[in-house]
């Protein structure tokens, strides 16, 4: 059983939107553990994002407050929060384009520990972890596939020593990102860390701990997915097909895309 | 600092483009600087050298006026007409507005054939003044102060509307001109113009009557010549320089006097067809004329006349090196005798156009009693060479067999003054006399009037600019548009990891540096290799537009106007290519600032 690492007590947040203040945000309480793998899930202008940049520590809340290990975040500086406290993916930004693989996951490191050959051990031990071939290390990121640009993301959260790690706007692109959410929850469970990913793709949520969504402001509990998270997600897509009740736009279009033949997705 | 040297490194053809751009930026900029730099420099000499008084006013020729009979005189031949004339003068008053003292003048020129005085018109009048006490001293009206005046009056237009005030003990000076109404005063058309070191026109307008049926009937010619003035760095002389009695002309003259063999030079496609040689008022003393590949290769060959192989102890076989010298008034003909020459007049302008070796292939002896007055002007006579026509545009190039044909000088001979190896002369003029070429661009055929020469100039310079600034423009908005871009997203990516907004804007202000360093550099560097060349080039060619548009505005602040165009126009293409740049780098300064969490908080 983990510990209680964010806390957040009834936050609200607005923004000015053509000269009209929206609240996206509505007293807002809740708090993530270690060792979970959670889901916000919704569309972005719902509030989701907004909730993720207040945890990112990218925005502050118009009330209420955001506790990490048990220091209010709005007390500190919010740059060495991201750097310490918080790992931070996100999805459409994930690498330096002129790094290296290697050089993207020392990043975070700073000037001396970069230039030491432990500290290269160390990223050769990670890339290991989240199922990279050593031999990409010296590749740029134009060379990587997006479910290998996110691994070597994940990589570089490990090399901190923040035990929560951030997902912002995670997209399912491709049947590839299945194993992305499986590396990140064994991450969490195998490792204690809290991870909180955001997404408007309910098929991202399929293994999360918990799953909220955000109704009118309001963080809520999503319905419980009738998908049993112990059982193999790489079963047939028909599967699915026969709960339509469930299915989201992402999932019909997952479903009119691809096919399960011969124990592998298809392209139709 | 990794990230940028990382930067740099993996994306080279990008940074290579970006300190290509901004070193365009900055050699442009550095182009216009200099541009600007010199012609205000300019300015100020001219100014404090002396105080512009006047310009005096003149019409230019009114080509309208004369449209019908131009076009009429387009369609024929060449025409040239000699016979002995004696060109009148001209005068000219200035009226200064202190005192309403008035100073006219009246100057003239004299020509006899039948004794060989140098035909002379004078194409500038310098008039510098002083005040000793309340009285203005003239200290020298014109530069040929000893050519009788013959009378015929122009009036020009006075200056009563210019209030100065005079300073007493301050020089003075005014310009001024011929206008086109004298040469209506000669009653037998000719005019032999000088040959200045710039350019002129001389239209020969056909006078008409009409007969009895109306229809027209050419009587006469008459040559209209727009006489341009001395060109304007003449400004910078002294007063002393002016006066001819001074060191400075002595030298000239005495260099010049060096000069005592030149002979005339006519050009021929075909020595055979010389009416002299088949009249048989010329014929080969020894030696062969040239020879039809001769005339086809362009040879470095000539034909030399009986007595200049004589007097210079010359045969068949001998080579020899002939030299243009042009100078700004025409002397009809020069004597080979040291004794008969003398140069009385010091504004002389020469150019040498290059020394080059001819080989005598033949000798011949032109008629004795030369008629100067015949009606031929392909003719023969003493003091003179013969080279395929072909070789001479060799040696001399389009543009300057254009400028003496245009200059008008009479026959085909139209290299009047050559002198034969004056080592010492080449070396004086050098050193002494100011050297100046027309541009080809102005020589262009067809290209001659005042009108479509400004506008050629101008649509040169205009789609010049607007090439530039074009380019410019577009290379610094996609260069703005890249960078915003490919800027934002790393550095979010930064900020998103931790890093302070302060170590982000200076580490892309070091990203900044690195690519606008070299570029300056660069830029700055091969822009100052370049400089002194396209200002020539510019200046130049601007040079000889400006003296058009001198005149036809008639002020010295056109001019003013003119000369500063060019400089200022680019300057204000670099200037607006900076602020273009200025800007961009402040627009994405903001963006990126604003944009680090607007970014990343995205779309709601």
């Amino acid at each position: 059983m983990g510990w209680n690492m964010i806390k957040i007590n009834e936050i609200h947040y607005s923004v000015k939107n053509k000269g009209k203040w929206k609240e996206l945000l509505h007293d807002v309480t809740c708090s993530l553990e270690t060792g979970k793998l959670y889901t916000i899930l919704g569309e972005p202008q719902m509030g989701s994002t907004a909730l993720m940049s207040l945890i990112c520590g990218l925005e502050t809340p118009t009330k209420g407050s955001i506790m990490v290990d048990g220091e209010d975040i709005s007390l500190g500086s919010p740059e060495s929060y991201r750097r310490d406290k918080v790992s931070i993916i996100h999805d459409s930004l994930l690498l330096f384009p002129h790094l290296t693989v290697m050089e993207n996951i020392k990043y975070p490191m700073g000037g001396d520990h970069k230039a030491r050959p432990e500290t290269e051990e160390k990223v050769y031990e990670l890339m290991d972890l989240v199922g990279l071939p050593r031999s990409y290390a010296k590749h740029l990121p134009e060379q990587l596939s997006h479910e290998e640009k996110l691994r070597t993301a994940i990589a570089r959260c490990l090399v901190t020593r923040a035990k929560i790690i951030l997902v912002r706007e995670l997209r399912w692109t491709s049947p590839q990102t299945e194993d992305i959410i499986s590396l990140l929850y064994d991450l969490a469970h195998g490792d204690n860390y809290c991870i909180v990913v955001s997404t408007s793709s309910e098929r991202v949520a399929i293994r999360s701990d918990e799953t909220f969504e955000i109704i009118e402001g309001k963080l809520t509990a999503f319905q419980t997915n009738t998908l049993s998270k112990t059982e193999s997600t790489t079963e047939t897509v028909e599967k699915e097909v026969v709960q339509p009740r469930q299915l989201s736009r992402d999932m019909i279009t997952f479903e009119s895309s691809y096919i399960y033949v011969d124990g592998e997705y298809r392209s139709k | 600092m990794f990230n940028i040297m990382m930067k740099i490194r993996r994306t080279p053809i990008r940074f290579m483009l970006f300190v290509i751009v901004f070193a365009m930026v900055a050699a442009l900029l550095n182009v216009g600087l200099n541009l600007s730099y010199i012609a205000r420099k300019n300015k100020e000499l001219t100014k404090n050298e002396y105080n512009v008084i006047a310009v005096l006013q003149s019409d230019s020729i009114n080509f309208e006026k004369h449209k019908e009979e131009y076009e009429i005189l387009k369609k024929l031949p060449y025409v040239s007409i000699y016979e002995p004339v004696q060109i009148t003068g001209y005068s000219a008053s200035i009226t200064l507005s202190k005192e309403s003292y008035t100073y006219g003048f009246n100057k003239g020129v004299s020509f006899d054939w039948n004794t060989n005085q140098a035909l002379m018109i004078n194409q500038q009048m310098v008039i510098i003044f002083t005040y000793q006490g309340d009285e203005m001293i003239l200290i020298e009206d014109c530069l040929y102060g000893d050519i009788d005046c013959k009378g015929a009056q122009i009036h020009v237009d006075n200056l009563s509307s210019n209030k100065i005030e005079f300073e007493k003990g301050e020089k003075y000076i005014a310009y001024g001109k011929i206008g086109p109404d004298m040469v209506t005063t000669f009653t037998n058309n000719t005019m032999q113009l000088h040959q200045d070191n710039y350019f002129q026109i001389y239209d020969y307008v056909p006078d008409y009557y009409i007969d009895d049926s109306g229809k027209r009937v050419i009587d006469n010619y008459f040559g209209y010549q727009g006489i341009y003035n001395a060109p304007p760095d003449v400004l910078s002389y002294s007063v002393e320089q002016y006066d001819n009695r001074s060191d400075y002309w002595n030298n000239i003259l005495g260099s010049l006097e060096l000069s005592k063999f030149p002979v005339t030079i006519m050009s021929v496609k075909d020595v055979e067809s010389i009416c002299d040689f088949h009249q048989e008022k010329a014929w080969m003393m020894s030696g062969e004329p040239f020879a039809a590949s001769d005339y086809k290769e362009g040879a470095y060959k000539c034909m030399i006349d009986y007595n200049t192989a004589q007097s210079s102890g010359l045969k068949v076989g001998d080579k020899i090196d002939l030299i243009l010298y042009i100078s700004s008034l025409v002397y009809s003909n020069w004597s080979l005798s040291p004794t008969r020459y003398s140069p009385s007049h010091p504004n002389y302008w020469a150019n040498v156009l290059g020394e080059t070796e001819f080989e005598i292939v033949g000798i011949f002896e032109p008629l004795k009693n030369f008629n100067v007055y015949e009606d031929s002007y392909y003719t023969t006579r003493d003091q003179m060479i013969l080279v395929p026509d072909q070789t001479m545009q060799q040696v001399l190039g389009r543009r300057w067999m254009e400028k003496l044909r245009i200059g008008g000088i009479s026959y085909l001979s139209k290299y009047s003054n050559v002198v034969i190896d004056p080592e010492y002369t080449k070396e004086f003029v050098k050193e002494v006399l100011p050297m100046k070429e027309l541009t080809a661009a102005v020589y262009d055929e067809g290209k001659y009037s005042i009108d479509q020469r400004i506008e050629l100039y101008q649509m040169i310079s205009r789609n010049l600019l607007a090439i530039t600034s074009a380019l410019g423009i577009l290379a610094i908005g996609g260069f703005a548009y890249f960078t915003y871009r490919l800027r934002k997203k790393d550095a979010k990516l930064m900020y998103l990891l931790g890093d302070s907004k302060v170590k982000i804007i200076v580490e892309q202000l070091i990203l900044a540096l690195f690519i606008v360093t070299p570029a300056s550099l660069l830029g700055g560097a091969v822009s100052n290799l370049l400089s002194p060349k396209i200002i020539d080039n510019i200046q130049k060619f601007k040079f000889d537009i400006d003296v058009y548009s001198y005149f036809i505005k008639g002020n010295v602040k056109a001019y003013e106007f003119d000369l500063n165009m060019n400089a200022y126009m680019i300057f204000v293409v670099a200037a607006v290519l900076s602020i273009l740049v200025l800007l961009s780098v402040m627009i994405g300064a903001a963006r990126l600032t604003r944009g680090l969490k607007s970014g990343l908080r995205s779309r709601e």
